[in-house]
């Protein structure tokens, strides 16, 4: 949950309160993510997980070298692949898929054999031929589910991104962060509002041989700037989970979850997945126990 | 010594005991009601079904109280979760996993006794009566404590299983005494005089009807019955020797002296064992049996409970 | 029971010794060789000189004495209770793992080039480990290719950069030889770094072995096994956080439906630490703690016979019940030590094996004293071509299955089995390798039908004990016999069997 501090983004100030109280300790991942994990042994009935940061997001001087090219690319194939292996096999998430193809394909022939515009191209296709329709797939599809569909929210076109650009050759990462909402109604605002305020965001970033790792959001189809705060990198949305726990209750029990993000200008919410770990309760008997007591599995 | 590992032992010995009681229950009481009158054949199959504690789910599996209903309810309803095969079968399933903890004797024989009891037909002992499985069953607990008395060294794991043993003994006998009294009671102003047939039942369930003669030497009365079976402090399946056996178990492991206690079983056992070594039964029927029973037995399902949370399933302070 | 055994014991011994020596050795009659090494005989009749003393024993005994013998071994194993369980059709049947009574016998100076041959693999498989989770060196100087080791479904990413005790990742090693028939020398066949097993069969196989042959036992002068329990109690207690003599180890052992459960057991009581599962440990801020009924009592040592991806639901599979929720955070934070380390995995993986004798060279700077088989790894187009052209005359393993699944003995299986592994191949050539049938070497061991003896296929598993600076390794090892004639499948659950192995203080 805390935001990355590189030179594109400062994190300011970043803390994380649970209640009930709990003493954590922060990590980095393979990833370079920092990870906190806490637990909580004491019965509760609510677990509250609060983050909140300061982040500055900057713009960084415009890159003079000119793109490469994707004939380059593919006398680079063999060596990315190595270099970069874990950005450019296929997963569980983002397997290598053939319906791809036509998209790689379609976005090639607008490129004008540069990559930068191949990239960008994947990135319209996929903007404007699928839908954003929140509850069509869910947090565990892979991109078969969004393909056959030609649907999904910012995962899955995230996803579909990466896979089209893997196959092509090139390493690609997941970026998932907060999309700070503009405030102001624009045409762009209402569909904005949904994704940004109320949820995390999730878009690309493809390594550009000879320059950086760029951003690209398929979701909203337009640059990616100084509104995406950036939280974590994976290669998929399976290694940034924002919150993942196992808990101990009672079968039966119900489980109700909210979680609320909040750029620290907004004020919206959406449900995700958090769990908490808790101790059973002991049954208390007053009267004369019809029934015989048994053992606790 | 793991709290997986001291459930485990708890529980395989009340499921041991449970399954005993309940053998014995049902095969004196099947036999003595058969010989009785139709009239109050109905009435007479009941008391097992409340006494065992599973009234509603027994009147939602059968429409009818009969002789079949209740022997294949008590023995063979594998939804039934204190039916006799599931006794069995949960005993033998907490010995395995403890096996390394008791004797290698001991595992054979719950083994055993498992597959054995998974051999009966339902269908054909149903035909043939009770006796012969329930005597089979009691056999297999017999050797059991037999085996579990000659092998066990009597370390923390011994004295659990005696606690787990002794609470299921205390809270049968507490329940079949207080549903046969009240059943009796019902009896009365119908036929006029006790039931002293049903009384030997109660004492014949139990391996009493002998120790009653040669302290009693008079003929039955129940309020001599109740009196053995709840206050008398050497037979071995009265209330309060039974209850003896718990707090002498819960003070073994935790090292109490006499006189104090280290958690609430500990304390409510002692008080239980306090009233049973003082009450008389004159007093106790004064009370109403009925509801001194009630006590003792939410008594015992606190110990129980207790006693899980103290060892078992302790809730973990932060 | 097993009084009357050893009282019957003691009657065969004192009626064989009062027997005329000069008897037609019955249980060799028609003994042959074969085209393969015999490591008893290196010519018909002619036994080796670490096997004399044997031979003149089992010379002098007919087969009935030697199948009494053989059948009271088998009572007290299952006595003992010593079986494995194997799960097939749904039935846990527990079976006695078969236990020959011939013993399997080396040589001090061939076992002291073993034992100098797998502590260098050790050392260099250790070095590896601490590398590939931390500088990367191997990687970043090209000895191995990056993506051989992230396409690893056994490297564990949270294990990088995460620090262990003393940097020990292979406590615990059972490294696979095998003799080629052909040259008479012992190769590695395959390392076995996660949590390799049947260490209980070396133990119980000698305490049953000295009491059935003792004077044959007693005149070849062996070498003891018997320290490893004390080894290994000695190692995990030495790599607690919190130092002292004092350390909390216990054996974290997936419960009785595992097939090594014995073993868990045995090994437990052998140390004297506890056993436990999953569901009696519990981390609380980053240290783990045991369920007792006397409270929590903090653990420092887990000696895990489990597979990483069961140990922890919230670092690794979700729906793990056996493991241990916030087990890697301890690991992590420090508080808790693991043997073996998470990860090993990666230096299991039969397509990595082939780059050991690199390691050796790269970290010690040595060359390598053991040999490893040719192997072709799938996931290189040119090995994986070959091989798919070459299907029949080769041995197909998963890189990370071990027990004999999903093995292809390529001359012997039919076109089906060969349809189907050529496909499997294809599909996911990252997770085959393959190697050349090699004939191994044989010894004699009863045939239970024929009542003699006969050259049964044999591999060798010495386990290996690592504490930081010294590799130790127990003298000789379990050696696996496939008791079918002409088998080459030694696992437990595939028709094998067991011999005891001598390690001879002299030569014999």
């Amino acid at each position: 949950m805390r935001p990355i501090h590189d030179e594109r983004q400062s994190c300011l100030s970043f803390r994380i309160t649970t209640t009930p109280q709990a003493n954590g300790t922060t990590y980095l991942d393979a990833f370079g993510n920092s990870v906190y994990q806490f637990n909580v042994l004491r019965e509760h009935r609510r677990l509250t997980i609060e983050a909140e940061s300061i982040v500055l997001t900057h713009d960084l001087p415009e890159s003079l070298a000119e793109s490469p090219s994707l004939a380059e690319l593919d006398s680079l194939k063999e060596r990315l692949r190595e270099e970069h292996f874990e950005f450019v096999a296929p997963t569980e998430y983002v397997p290598h898929l053939p319906e791809l193809g036509e998209f790689i394909e379609a976005a090639e022939e607008m490129s004008g054999g540069k990559v930068i515009g191949f990239v960008q191209n994947l990135s319209d296709l996929i903007h404007k031929r699928f839908q954003y329709v929140p509850g069509a797939t869910h947090v565990h599809s892979s991109i078969k589910d969004s393909l056959s569909i030609s649907a999904g929210v910012c995962q899955d076109f995230a996803h579909l991104l990466l896979g089209a650009a893997r196959m092509r050759g090139l390493p690609a990462r997941y970026v998932s962060g907060y999309l700070v909402p503009t405030g102001a109604a624009t045409p762009e605002s209402k569909q904005e509002e949904v994704i940004g305020g109320q949820a995390s965001h999730a878009w690309a970033e493809v390594l550009i041989p000879g320059r950086d790792w760029m951003a690209f959001d398929p979701t909203l189809g337009g640059p990616v700037g100084l509104r995406h705060v950036r939280i974590a990198y994976g290669r998929d949305y399976g290694d940034v989970a924002p919150v993942r726990g196992v808990y101990k209750g009672h079968a039966g029990q119900r489980l109700s979850v909210d979680v609320r993000v909040r750029p620290a200008l907004d004020d919206e919410g959406r449900e995700q997945l958090a769990k908490t770990t808790a101790a059973p309760t002991a049954p208390t008997i007053i009267e004369r126990p019809q029934q015989p007591a048994q053992q606790q599995q | 010594m793991l709290s997986r590992i001291a459930d485990s032992l708890f529980w395989l010995a009340r499921y041991i005991e449970r399954a005993e009681d309940t053998a014995r229950i049902l095969d004196v009481n099947y036999h003595m009601l058969l010989e009785q009158s139709q009239d109050s054949y109905q009435l007479r199959w009941e008391p097992l079904i409340v006494m065992a504690g599973e009234e509603h789910l027994f009147r939602r599996l059968y429409s009818e109280v009969n002789a079949e209903n209740v022997f294949e309810f008590l023995a063979f309803r594998p939804d039934n979760p204190s039916s006799i095969i599931q006794c069995i079968s949960k005993a033998r399933e907490n010995a395995r996993t403890i096996r390394d903890c008791i004797s290698r004797e001991m595992w054979e024989d719950i083994n055993g006794l498992y597959h054995m009891v998974g051999r009966f037909s339902p269908r054909d002992e149903i035909v043939a009566g009770p006796h012969r499985f329930c005597d089979r069953i009691k056999f297999g607990t017999h050797r059991f404590h037999g085996v579990t008395d000659a092998t066990l060294p009597r370390d923390e794991g011994w004295q659990f299983l005696r606690i787990g043993w002794s609470l299921e003994r205390a809270e049968m006998t507490s329940r079949l005494v207080d549903v046969q009294y009240q059943n009796l009671l019902d009896e009365l102003p119908t036929t006029g005089t006790p039931d002293n047939h049903q009384w030997m039942a109660v004492l014949r369930s139990v391996g009493a009807v002998e120790a009653y003669h040669r302290q009693y030497h008079s003929s039955i009365e129940p309020e001599k019955v109740a009196g053995m079976l709840i206050l008398n402090p050497q037979h071995p399946r009265s209330i309060r020797f039974s209850t003896t056996e718990v707090q002498s178990g819960l003070r073994a492991i935790s090292g109490s002296d006499r006189g104090s206690y280290t958690n609430e079983a500990e304390r409510l056992a002692g008080k239980v064992v306090e009233r049973l070594s003082y009450d008389r039964i004159e007093e106790i029927f004064k009370q109403g049996l009925h509801s001194y029973l009630n006590e003792l037995s939410a008594m015992f399902a606190l110990i129980g409970s207790d006693i899980a949370r103290n060892y078992f399933y302790y809730a973990v302070v932060a | 029971m097993k009084v009357l055994t050893w009282r019957l014991l003691e009657y065969y011994t004192a009626m064989e010794a009062a027997r005329p020596r000069a008897m037609i050795p019955s249980l060799f009659a028609g003994y042959d060789l074969g085209n393969f090494y015999d490591e008893m005989f290196s010519r018909p009749g002619e036994p080796r000189r670490p096997y004399a003393k044997v031979f003149e024993r089992l010379a002098s005994i007919s087969s009935e004495q030697f199948d009494e013998r053989r059948k009271l071994a088998d009572l007290s194993f299952l006595i003992q209770g010593i079986t494995f369980t194997v799960y097939s059709d749904g039935r846990n049947t527990e079976r006695l793992f078969p236990f020959d009574l011939i013993p399997r016998i080396l040589a001090n100076s061939e076992w002291r080039q073993i034992d100098r041959g797998l502590t260098q693999r050790v050392l260099a498989l250790n070095l590896f480990l601490q590398d590939v989770y931390g500088k990367q060196c191997i990687l970043k100087d090209g000895k191995i290719p990056r993506s051989l080791i992230y396409s690893c479904p056994y490297f564990v990413r949270e294990m990088v950069g995460l620090e262990v005790p003393r940097g020990i990742f292979t406590h615990v090693c059972g490294i696979d030889l095998v003799r080629d028939s052909k040259t008479g020398e012992f190769y590695v066949l395959e390392d076995n770094v996660r949590t390799p097993s049947g260490i209980s069969y070396v133990l119980e196989n000698r305490l049953v072995l000295t009491r059935i042959f003792p004077d044959a036992f007693h005149a070849s002068e062996v070498l003891p096994v018997d320290h490893y329990p004390a080894e290994l109690s000695r190692i995990l207690r030495s790599i607690s956080p919190r130092g002292g003599d004092d350390a909390q180890v216990v054996l974290l052992s997936p419960g009785i439906y595992n097939s090594a459960y014995f073993e868990h057991s045995f090994l437990a009581r052998q140390m004297g630490i506890e056993l436990v599962e999953g569901r009696d440990l519990i981390v609380d801020g980053g240290i783990v703690f045991m369920k007792t009924i006397r409270g929590l009592q903090r653990v420092d040592v887990i000696y895990r016979r489990m597979d990483d991806e069961f140990l922890d639901p919230l670092a690794f599979r979700r729906d793990s019940l056996l493991g241990v929720p916030g087990l890697m955070s301890a690991y992590r934070s420090g508080n808790v030590a693991l043997a073996n380390a998470v990860g090993n995995g990666v230096a299991d993986d039969k397509a990595i094996y082939a780059y050991v004798p690199e390691f050796i060279r790269y970290y010690l700077g040595e060359d390598p004293i053991l040999r490893t088989v040719e192997t072709y790894i799938c996931a290189k187009p040119g090995d994986l071509n070959y091989v798919l052209g070459h299907l029949a005359e080769l041995v197909v393993k998963t890189v990370g299955e071990s027990g004999g699944y999903g093995m292809l003995i390529g001359p012997t299986a039919d076109r089906k089995t060969l349809e189907l592994f050529r496909n499997r191949i294809s599909q996911n050539p990252r997770n085959y390798i393959a190697q050349p049938v090699i004939p191994l070497s044989r010894v004699p061991s009863y045939d239970v039908s024929s009542r003699r003896l006969g050259g049964r296929h044999v591999d060798l598993r010495p386990y290996c004990l690592f504490d930081g600076k010294k590799v130790v390794i127990v003298p000789g090892g379990l050696t696996r016999v496939a008791l079918q004639r002409g088998s080459l499948v030694v696992n437990s659950s595939q028709g094998g069997g067991s011999k005891d192995t001598w390690v001879l203080r002299g030569e014999g």
